[in-house]
């Protein structure tokens, strides 16, 4: 018998999630500040619209769900899935009224977009959006890469046993600190960390290629949030590609890399445990599936001869797999190029990369590192058992912070997430596939969303059916939040249905 | 960082340093995808 949830269940999710947008409208302060201070008047009333409509949503649902009571495990989950929703439909509200965007769904697919840091776009005539728009997209992207969560308990939140639900049902499920509060500010401290570090470098080598000072200042902060989320967002439609400078690409590959690190990774790295670079699973299992698809791709496109040196090999191969493997999106070549240039191989490389993804903990989506390493050690204690005497004990271990034992639940956990992120991949190529776009070219689009990269072949469109910006959209906020806490949202809303 | 907020300059010289490590990993998975491109470029 399924138990339709109660008053006071519903209660407790409203004042939550209440909380969170609340969250949302705060964050539209920054925009709005940056678009008075450069007189963008008409966009600066887009976000007073925006954050009013925030805090009357958020504020509201805060008086009208007034309760004590703390968050369960099911609350959690379900606020974190329908935080990110809400926060999407809310966030939407600058990109619909700036007039550069097609349609409303066309808004919320790049705020969904942004706040997965996925990276894909619908936004027209990007080249010429406002400063306040250009910052309020990258700002979602690198909100939502430390997590909507994170923010709201960076700020709103006390650290009850309720918060630390809410954190895990986002996705993330690692304490950098005992507290949890205190880790969302340890999150905090590596990324303004390395905000204040990769967006002063990135400025000013804008100003050394020739950008005015305050051009060189805003393109190097929003470059470095859409690097270091791993989201992918540039302020030029040519992304990356637009500066056409070997250095400005890899210090955006040392930015986004470290982006998709794990953040305990980076806390344990930075209080000095540098030891933990080289063994730890994610950053091994990442540097060898990177080098790998790297190979195969290299060697895709030097057979092809398209580019006519190593060192432009070296440039596009790595920047394309590294941004792809990372789930960044950031490009140096333009969309089509994967299909007339490329070819199935190097596509397939690229696929292959983007749907094995960086770190968990991180802003990066994908399967994640630590799961292909604890799936290939089952297979390594499985060959170890199958060559050993029967009365040997098999104990395989990964590395990640500390030796884990390789046994059952781990690696049941690590292959359900996996399983169902392939078939999600799967079920989103169909659909592609089904609307009319050839299969490869659907299966790296399909992937690159559900695994939350961003890159193109070029199927992201405005003129693109509805149906598949309605499927793209529901892929990355599943993939974003690894899928648990969108189904116990779709259980909550049967059971109101449904329950007795 | 001790009980939350305060970071001292002990605590950037640390951080400075993680930073640095991590750049240096980035070097060696960038050099590596160096040497593929060459060696490519050569057999090719």
């Amino acid at each position: 018998m399924i138990i339709q949830p109660r008053r006071d269940d519903h209660l407790v999710i409203g004042k939550y999630t209440g909380k969170v947008i609340v969250g949302v409208g705060l964050l539209m302060a920054v925009p709005l500040a940056l678009s008075l201070v450069l007189g963008e008047w008409s966009v600066a009333l887009d976000f007073v619209i925006s954050s009013a409509a925030c805090f009357i949503c958020g504020f509201g649902l805060q008086l009208l769900c007034r309760t004590e009571r703390d968050l369960g495990w099911g609350h959690a989950l379900v606020v974190a899935a329908g935080s990110w929703l809400i926060a999407t439909l809310l966030g939407a509200l600058p990109h619909s009224l700036s007039g550069h965007e097609g349609s409303y769904l066309d808004a919320v697919f790049d705020v969904m977009s942004g706040y997965t840091t996925t990276g894909l776009y619908l936004i027209q005539d990007l080249d010429h959006v406002s400063n306040g728009l250009n910052m309020w997209r990258h700002l979602l992207t690198y909100a939502g890469g430390q997590g909507i969560i994170v923010v709201a308990l960076t700020f709103l939140f006390r650290g009850s046993p309720g918060a630390y639900r809410l954190y895990v049902g986002e996705g993330k499920d690692e304490r950098l600190l005992p507290n949890v509060v205190q880790t969302a500010r340890a999150i905090w401290i590596v990324s303004l960390g390395y905000l204040a570090v990769g967006g002063l470098v990135l400025a000013a080598m804008g100003w050394a290629l020739g950008q005015t000072p305050l051009r060189a200042f805003l393109h190097g902060v929003w470059v470095f949030m859409g690097a270091w989320s791993t989201g992918g967002f540039a302020p030029q439609s040519y992304n990356t590609m637009w500066f056409h400078s070997l250095a400005y690409e890899l210090v955006t590959v040392a930015i986004f890399v470290a982006g998709s690190f794990n953040f305990a990774l980076h806390w344990a790295v930075w209080s000095g445990n540098r030891k933990e670079l080289r063994r730890n699973l994610e950053t091994v299992s990442f540097a060898v599936t990177l080098s790998l698809t790297v190979l195969v791709a290299t060697v895709a496109l030097s057979r092809l001869g398209i580019y006519p040196d190593a060192v432009n090999l070296f440039r596009k191969a790595f920047y394309q797999l590294a941004s792809g493997h990372t789930t960044t999106g950031f490009s140096t070549i333009y969309s089509r190029a994967f299909v007339v240039q490329w070819g199935p191989l190097a596509m397939l490389a690229t696929t292959v990369a983007m749907a094995i993804g960086a770190s968990a903990c991180s802003t990066a989506g994908g399967i994640k590192g630590m799961r292909v390493g604890v799936i290939t050690a089952g297979f390594v204690a499985d060959i170890r058992r199958m060559i050993s005497p029967e009365s040997a004990l098999i104990r395989q271990r990964v590395h990640h912070l500390r030796d884990i034992l390789v046994d059952s639940p781990l690696l049941r956990s690590a292959l359900t997430v996996t399983v169902a992120y392939l078939t999600l991949y799967g079920l989103v190529a169909i659909v592609g596939a089904a609307c009319g776009y050839d299969f490869l070219q659907a299966a790296f689009e399909g992937v690159s969303a559900a695994s939350n990269t961003g890159l193109s072949c070029g199927v992201t469109a405005p003129a693109m059916p509805v149906v598949l910006k309605v499927v793209y959209t529901l892929a990355m906020w599943l993939g974003r939040l690894e899928f648990m806490s969108v189904l116990a949202l779709a259980g909550y809303a049967y059971a109101m249905v449904r329950g007795r | 960082m001790k009980g939350g907020y305060s970071v001292t300059l002990r605590d950037l010289r640390r951080y400075a340093a993680g930073m640095l490590g991590e750049a240096c990993y980035v070097l060696v998975l960038a050099a590596v995808g160096l040497a593929i491109a060459v060696v490519a470029a050569l057999l090719s």
